[in-house]
């Protein structure tokens, strides 16, 4: 991100069954401000919070900048870096896609090998990607400890929703000012900044 | 399911049926069974449209029992598309019916001496064989409403559309669901054309009056198939992720992985996945009261398919799969749910394979006979198929002609049949497969069985491109297994990751036959399989010349890795060596 780059802040306190309308943009990707040059086990672990139990037997795909990751401690994430998660995939395919399974070499050519240590705790930004069963788990908790997702995104997601999602919008907040569900994409608009931290609390 | 049905629709006086017993095939099914009989009994050099083929339908060894997810149909024959060998395989009520009605399989024989299409009943007291010409050229729908009429809703259906009539080398055979709709297509390599070509339209198997087979060992075979059930419930695929977004939860993944063929395999990943991803679909689905949870058979505890509705709430098709969803999607570069799900629709009601139906589409949006993107024109482009106009025929038999018509280099087919939906250059060892099966181009042909539990073709080195080739090698033995027990190929997941899983499948088997197979005797039967079709092919003129990939996929790198497809000729010719 570049020292010039606007944000503004939504907080939303959602009155909603599920969190199920945010998830397009999970799976698109948002970005995360961390400390990189750390591999993917710390940054889920102890950055994210996420328990070791949940990355070694649910998360059983994972892609770092589009490259299938065999060992979760030898993978560093970097500036920059993209982080896709999901859980077990069906299919032949889709199982020599799992981390460190025995159909692996099928998909050598896009491997993630693995890196030497990098520059550890550089403050950073990555895009991460939650599918699945790992969007629908980890989502919620992503939601409300809030992601940076472009501006264009966010203005796309509300201009696809339905009455139903306005009525469970409760308490709209724009930069700590109180907003009308109704009236968001007007106000985000008229903010006119490059992206929006959105956090959205059940 | 001791005994095989023989159709002559060529015999003197009109068609003639007659139950002979299994003879020489005792103890096969499925797979086995089709590829046996295709092997010893069809000249390899026959014509595919001609008297010499036959058409077999064979329910799998569990099929008709009540071991969970076994209801599928073996359909095999010499294929119009490839000129080989050929088995296609599909869910619905056919398997469960036929077997319970006690046969083994259906054989279709011969050339019917006029051009009438045929209607088929089996019932427990024999078999008719009728002309009805009021059938002809309809739609696999329209055709089962007027079976409904006639027969009700408790029949299960094996029926072509207007494509196999024209005997078209895309042409499926439909197989009817648990509602009666004729959703689960025998798809590949042209098995719709060969019944068009014996001039049956329709089967009608009506198991009334008969009840679930017996195992030889009913309290073993219970046990086994309790700690199957258990262990197909147990896993993450088979028991969270098949059935809460199908098979197309792979649209996302796959896009990731940069594997995604997109825009007639010119790109690695599509910038529109997210909106036909299996998890948009399956929201899409619950909240047009349809289902993103659904079974294509009795019996079946996977339930990876569901019910798409249009956008008024009406019933359009079933959820379409991954395979589908990526021919006509990112493949056309559609990213359009509702109009993949009509594209899905129209090929099962003209009866056609989605992969060779949406490859084709994507080969003639290459050569300009339509835009990418353009929904609209790839409908009408099915819709010219189901008319036989003559754009229609050219597309209906499939995108090697295609291809060939229109002058496109880029050709995503192997012995004349499509590619799936994971481009070979970004993984590799799908190519291989791809490349050496004798089905042609399929993704199913060596599937995830355990080749840690199997232990077939020596050790994998994971480095080298040269192992990919074992474990390809490994993958088509076990798959070919697993094809003959009528078993659905998802239960793989978990036979994957748990052996006690896998050891339920042998024990259910060795419960129900009385035999004592183990882990050894489901290897050979896979390798018996394999050399049955590998000899036929052979035989029809196959060489390794034939076990190759389109060269584009050597010298054009794909997108955003750009790889290129890498396992040299000599390794993939020691595919076989074993």
């Amino acid at each position: 991100m570049s020292a010039r780059t606007t944000q503004t802040v939504v907080r939303i306190s959602w009155q909603g069954e599920n969190l199920e309308a945010f998830f397009p943009i999970l799976r698109e990707g948002v970005l995360l401000t961390a400390q990189t040059g750390c591999s993917i086990r710390r940054l889920l672990c102890d950055q994210l919070g996420i328990p070791g139990e949940y990355v070694d037997n649910r998360i059983n795909t994972i892609f770092l900048d589009g490259r299938a990751v065999d060992d979760v401690d030898r993978s560093m994430v970097r500036d920059g870096s993209s982080l896709a998660l999901s859980a077990a995939m069906p299919g032949l395919v889709g199982a020599t896609m799992r981390k460190g399974g025995i159909l692996a070499s099928m998909r050598d050519g896009i491997t993630h090998r693995g890196d030497n240590p990098c520059t550890p705790g550089k403050q950073g930004s990555l895009r991460l990607k939650l599918y699945n069963m790992v969007v629908s788990e980890l989502g919620p908790d992503i939601l409300k400890t809030g992601v940076l997702v472009e501006a264009g995104r966010i203005a796309r997601l509300f201009a696809d929703q339905t009455g139903d999602f306005w009525k469970a919008c409760g308490a709209c907040r724009v930069d700590d000012r109180q907003v009308e569900p109704a009236h968001l994409s007007k106000t985000l608009s008229q903010e006119g900044s490059d992206l929006v931290r959105l956090v959205v609390t059940p | 399911m001791d005994k095989i049905l023989r159709i002559d629709m060529g015999a003197e006086g009109g068609p003639k049926a007659s139950a002979v017993p299994v003879g020489p095939y005792a103890g096969l099914g499925g797979r086995a069974l089709t590829s046996a009989i295709i092997s010893k009994e069809v000249p390899p050099l026959c014509h595919a449209l001609g008297a010499d083929n036959k058409l077999v339908l064979a329910p799998g060894l569990l099929s008709g029992t009540i071991a969970a997810v076994s209801g599928r149909l073996s359909v095999g024959c010499k294929s119009p598309l490839t000129g080989g060998i050929k088995e296609a395989n599909a869910g619905g009520q056919a398997a469960q019916t036929l077997a319970r009605l006690g046969y083994a399989a259906i054989v279709l024989e011969g050339k019917p001496k006029d051009d009438s299409v045929y209607k088929v009943v089996i019932n427990k007291d024999g078999v008719t064989i009728t002309p009805d010409n009021t059938l002809k050229l309809l739609g696999n729908y329209a055709l089962i409403d007027k079976v409904k009429q006639a027969y009700g809703d408790k029949v299960a259906c094996i029926s072509i559309g207007p494509a196999g009539e024209m005997k078209m080398s895309s042409a499926s055979v439909a197989c009817t669901d648990m509602e009666m709709r004729p959703t689960r297509h025998a798809g590949r390599g042209g098995v719709g054309a060969v019944m068009g070509a014996k001039g049956v339209k329709v089967i009608i198997l009506d198991d009334s009056g008969t009840k679930m087979r017996e195992p030889s060992n009913p309290a073993a075979f219970q046990e086994a198939n309790k700690k199957w059930v258990e262990g197909l419930k147990r896993h993450a695929v088979t028991g969270e992720g098949l059935p809460a977004y199908g098979t197309n939860v792979l649209t996302n993944v796959l896009n990731e992985a940069g594997g995604y063929p997109t825009r007639n395999f010119s790109s690695g990943r599509f910038e529109g996945h997210d909106k036909i991803s299996g998890e948009t679909q399956a929201a899409l689905e619950v909240k047009r009261q349809g289902s993103a949870t659904h079974g294509c058979h009795r019996g079946c505890i996977i339930q990876c398919s569901g019910i798409f509705n249009d956008k008024d709430g009406n019933y359009l098709t079933k959820q379409p799969e991954y395979e589908t969803v990526w021919s006509h999607g990112g493949n056309c570069g559609i990213d359009d749910l509702d109009a993949i799900a009509m594209l899905d629709r129209l090929d099962d009601d003209y009866g056609v394979d989605t992969i060779e139906m949406g490859a084709t589409i994507g080969v003639a949006m290459e050569a300009g006979v339509a835009k990418f993107g353009d929904a609209q024109a790839a409908i009408n482009l099915v819709h010219e198929v189901g008319q036989g106009t003559p754009l229609g025929r050219i597309l209906g038999n499939g995108a090697a002609v295609t291809g060939k018509v229109f002058g496109v280099e880029r050709v995503p087919v192997v012995k004349g049949q499509s590619m799936p939906a994971y481009d070979p250059r970004a993984v590799m060892g799908i190519g291989v497969t791809y490349a050496t099966s004798p089905m042609g181009a399929d993704h199913t042909s060596g599937y995830a069985v355990a080749a840690n539990i199997l232990n077939v073709g020596g050790s994998v080195d994971p480095l080298k491109p040269e192992g990919q080739v074992d474990l390809s090698r490994n993958l088509q033995i076990a798959t070919a297994a697993v094809d003959s027990t009528g078993m659905c190929l998802f239960v793989a997941f978990a036979v994957l990751d748990q052996p006690d899983t896998f050891q339920a499948l042998i024990d259910m088997i060795n419960a129900f036959y009385g035999l004592s197979l183990t882990a050894d005797s489901v290897v050979e039967l896979g390798k018996s399989v394999l050399k049955n079709e590998r000899d036929f092919n052979e035989r029809a003129g196959f060489t390794s010349a034939h076990d190759r990939l389109p060269e584009f996929f050597k010298s054009e790198t794909l997108p955003p890795h750009n790889v290129t497809f890498t396992v040299k000729d000599q390794d993939l010719d020691k595919l076989f060596n074993w």
